[in-house]
């Protein structure tokens, strides 16, 4: 999606329509979640303080983050994009990948899929998408941000060899900044100047990764799409602005990230047998805690359970971020139960409620209040 | 103290106290043994506070008595790699000196008033039973017991005697097994309470019984239990909580009866189960007046099908098990021939080895 929070903003409220907004956190730590591309054009950009934004553009308007709005247009437009294949990989909140192989006979090629796809969030939600067709995840990813916004982008197998060589070589998936450094130090900054390196002298640079590069660098990535019928986690995180000191606000938070995930299992059939919580605070330290859920399950109630007793159990610090995920996923093995467990019967019915009235009404209609 | 022990048996008594012992305990004297010699005997105790152990070695030749507290596992260690028949075991100040033909290790001890009281069996037991007969009824239930479910009672095997019989029933939720079996002759026992022994202790119970032969001795308590055998007494907590209401899932009216060889039947799911998937790990049985069909698919393998004559009663039915569940039981019951019987796929089925073994198995759903 494009500029997706920004653009939600713009949407929901007229007097930001073709103005520089950010959405974001005005305080003396905030920073910038998304920004319009009114707001890019002064070079504002998302990750960004937004001290540093409101220098750059006097003009800025700074408008809150309304995580719940984006999450309900979120799950419109998969509900868009599950229509064109059975294979959605959610990137996350605003960006998926479809496998569209083997679609060709019910809706025609790739390229007249996509142009679909952004016509119906045009028509459905009001905002523009850019979409990428490509062979593979690389060089898809690679299209969509190729022509922002509002783009359709095709690389074909044969485009490979004109694309991509004068490209940058922080387009490479992994590429990050000190890397870039470290090649540009070599005298490589395209990618083509990094496929006409021998390889010997790329692996000293690169190191085992040096392959991997050079594959990618040359248009091939062989990774599938995977939806989360058979992905190995299903979760969700949000990174805060500013630490956030007070545990109820991070314990709500991960009780509506724990609903979420328990819709996604139940959306798919499939039930988790391990679940594990992130935790960022203080100066950006990052903690992993794991734990076996005491059966496979996908019901709110118990994943929510043990998500709470680890919360619970580690000594509260102010926090950066906060994220679960379910893991161990399974179809479930079908095998029935000798005695019926009263409570958890009662758990799965108000699991069902919940659900259809979100699949009625949109995501987040009904919730949990605490406990 | 000093004693001169033959190494094999104190080697067999360690190992089984060392079951006990736990390595990973917060209280590191409970990883320790004590050790007791008395006029005839080295009694080893150990316990981790749910299970206690006492376990008494006559194959010795007794210097002085005295006590001692040593580290399980150091202890263990040296006697099985030692290569003496036998060694003396000897305590000077704080160090216990073990001593070989060609070998000299002097190991700390600690202070056994520390270690906590393991009980001895006094009075009298409340039943007995022969040590064979206790054998059967543990291998014919603890496997279907859960290894770590939050429904602790799932954990254990619930233990009443009923009628001059000894009952165990074990569950996982998913599957029940019960086996009945009889008291020594003589014994007076009451009908008594309901009480759920942990699978671990069981396990122990199982390794202490040396010679099938011998009376195993009984005592429960409102929350322990003690069996003592010939050579040892056993101490374990109960498993508090509520075992589920048992008999009310054992199906009472069934209109569908297989008769099987119990061999030809273990053999034929085992070969079922060759081509299942870890995803669902159902074998579809169908039932017709010809036989039993076993069939079972895994759309990366292959399939399997396997016809298995056999007598079947009722209305024909297809039905889905995991397979592990049936030769689970299959591999335990004692008789040659089982009936199994069925009301629909998606009701228990109910297995029955002669009239001590019953084993009741929810189906899998098939897709």
């Amino acid at each position: 999606m494009d500029a997706f929070f920004a653009s939600i903003e713009q949407l929901d409220n007229p007097q930001l329509r073709g103005r520089p907004v950010v959405v974001g956190y005005d305080g003396p730590r905030g920073v910038v979640a998304a920004a319009s591309y009114e707001a890019r054009k002064f070079g504002c950009h998302s990750a960004q303080p937004i001290a540093v934004a409101k220098r750059l553009c006097p003009d800025l308007l700074i408008v809150d983050v309304r995580m719940e709005r984006y999450r309900e247009v979120s799950g419109r437009m998969f509900e868009i994009l599950d229509r064109f294949s059975p294979v959605v990989e959610p990137l996350s909140v605003d960006e998926a990948f479809l496998d569209l192989s083997g679609t060709e006979r019910l809706q025609g090629p790739a390229d007249l899929a996509a142009r679909r796809i952004k016509e119906l969030i045009q028509s459905e939600l009001s905002l523009t998408a850019s979409v990428g067709v490509a062979p593979n995840k690389f060089l898809a990813k690679l299209a969509s941000d190729m022509e922002k916004p509002d783009g359709l982008t095709v690389i074909r197998a044969e485009d490979v060899s004109r694309v991509l060589p004068p490209l940058p070589v922080s387009r490479l998936w992994g590429i990050g900044r000190v890397t870039e450094a470290r090649l540009e130090a070599a005298g490589i900054r395209t990618i083509g100047d990094l496929l006409r390196t021998p390889a010997q002298f790329l692996e000293r640079h690169l190191g085992a990764e040096a392959e991997h590069y050079m594959r990618l660098a040359s248009g091939i990535d062989a990774r599938a799409v995977t939806s989360d019928r058979e992905a190995k986690s299903i979760g969700h995180e949000q990174t805060f602005a500013v630490n956030v000191s007070d545990p109820e606000v991070v314990r709500k938070v991960l009780m509506d990230q724990v609903e979420l995930v328990a819709a996604r299992l139940r959306r798919h059939g499939i039930v988790a047998r391990g679940l594990s919580l992130k935790i960022r605070y203080g100066q950006f330290e990052t903690i992993t805690r794991s734990t076996t859920l005491s059966s496979d399950t996908h019901v709110t109630a118990e994943i929510w359970q043990a998500a709470r007793a680890i919360f619970d159990a580690w000594t509260f610090q102010p926090v950066r971020l906060i994220g679960v995920s379910a893991e161990r996923l399974s179809a479930g093995e079908g095998q029935l139960g000798l005695f019926t467990d009263p409570g958890r019967e009662k758990q799965k019915k108000l699991d069902a409620v919940a659900d259809r009235i979100n699949d009625k009404f949109g995501k987040r209609s009904i919730r949990r209040g605490g406990s | 103290m000093k004693v001169i022990c033959n190494r094999g048996a104190l080697q067999e008594a360690l190992s089984i106290a060392g079951t006990v012992s736990s390595g990973r305990t917060p209280k590191p004297v409970l990883q320790c043994v004590k050790l007791t010699v008395s006029e005839d005997r080295l009694t080893i105790a150990a316990t981790d506070l749910e299970v206690a152990i006492r376990y008494s070695d006559t194959q010795v030749q007794v210097e002085q008595q005295g006590e001692t507290l040593v580290m399980a596992d150091k202890l263990r260690d040296i006697v099985r790699e030692s290569v003496d028949d036998t060694l003396s075991l000897e305590l000077h100040g704080d160090q216990l000196h073990i001593k070989g033909q060609d070998s000299h290790f002097k190991i700390f001890t600690q202070n056994p008033a520390e270690f906590p009281p393991v009980p001895d069996f006094e009075g009298n037991a409340d039943f007995q039973v022969q040590g064979k007969q206790l054998k059967q009824l543990i291998s014919q239930t603890l496997f279907a017991a859960a290894k770590e479910a939050t429904r602790y009672a799932f954990n254990g095997v619930l233990t009443t005697v009923k009628g001059r019989r000894l009952i165990m029933v074990a569950t996982d939720g998913r599957r029940l097994a019960m086996a009945k079996g009889d008291l020594l002759d003589g014994d007076k026992a009451q009908d008594g309470g309901l009480s759920i022994v942990p699978a671990k202790t069981l396990n122990l119970v199982d390794k202490l019984i040396s010679n099938p032969d011998e009376p195993v001795m009984i005592k429960l308590t409102e929350n322990q239990v003690i069996f003592h055998t010939n050579e040892a007494t056993l101490t374990s907590n109960l498993i508090e909580g509520q075992f589920p209401p048992y008999e009310d899932v054992i199906p009472k009216e069934c209109d569908r009866k297989m008769v099987a060889g119990t061999a030809d039947l273990l053999s034929a799911v085992r070969r079922s189960a060759l081509l299942t998937t870890n995803d669902s790990k159902g074998v579809r049985m169908t039932f017709t007046k010809k036989g039993l069909t076993l069939s079972s698919r895994n759309p990366d393998a292959g399939e399997a099908t396997i016809n298995f004559a056999c007598k079947f009663d009722g209305p024909d039915v297809e039905i889905g098990f995991n397979p592990m569940f049936m030769t689970d039981a299959l591999k335990v019951v004692n008789t040659d021939e089982i009936t199994f019987e069925l009301l629909a796929p998606n009701r228990p089925g109910l297995l029955k080895g002669g009239p001590n073994f019953t084993y009741v198995i929810m189906p899998v759903n098939l897709t």
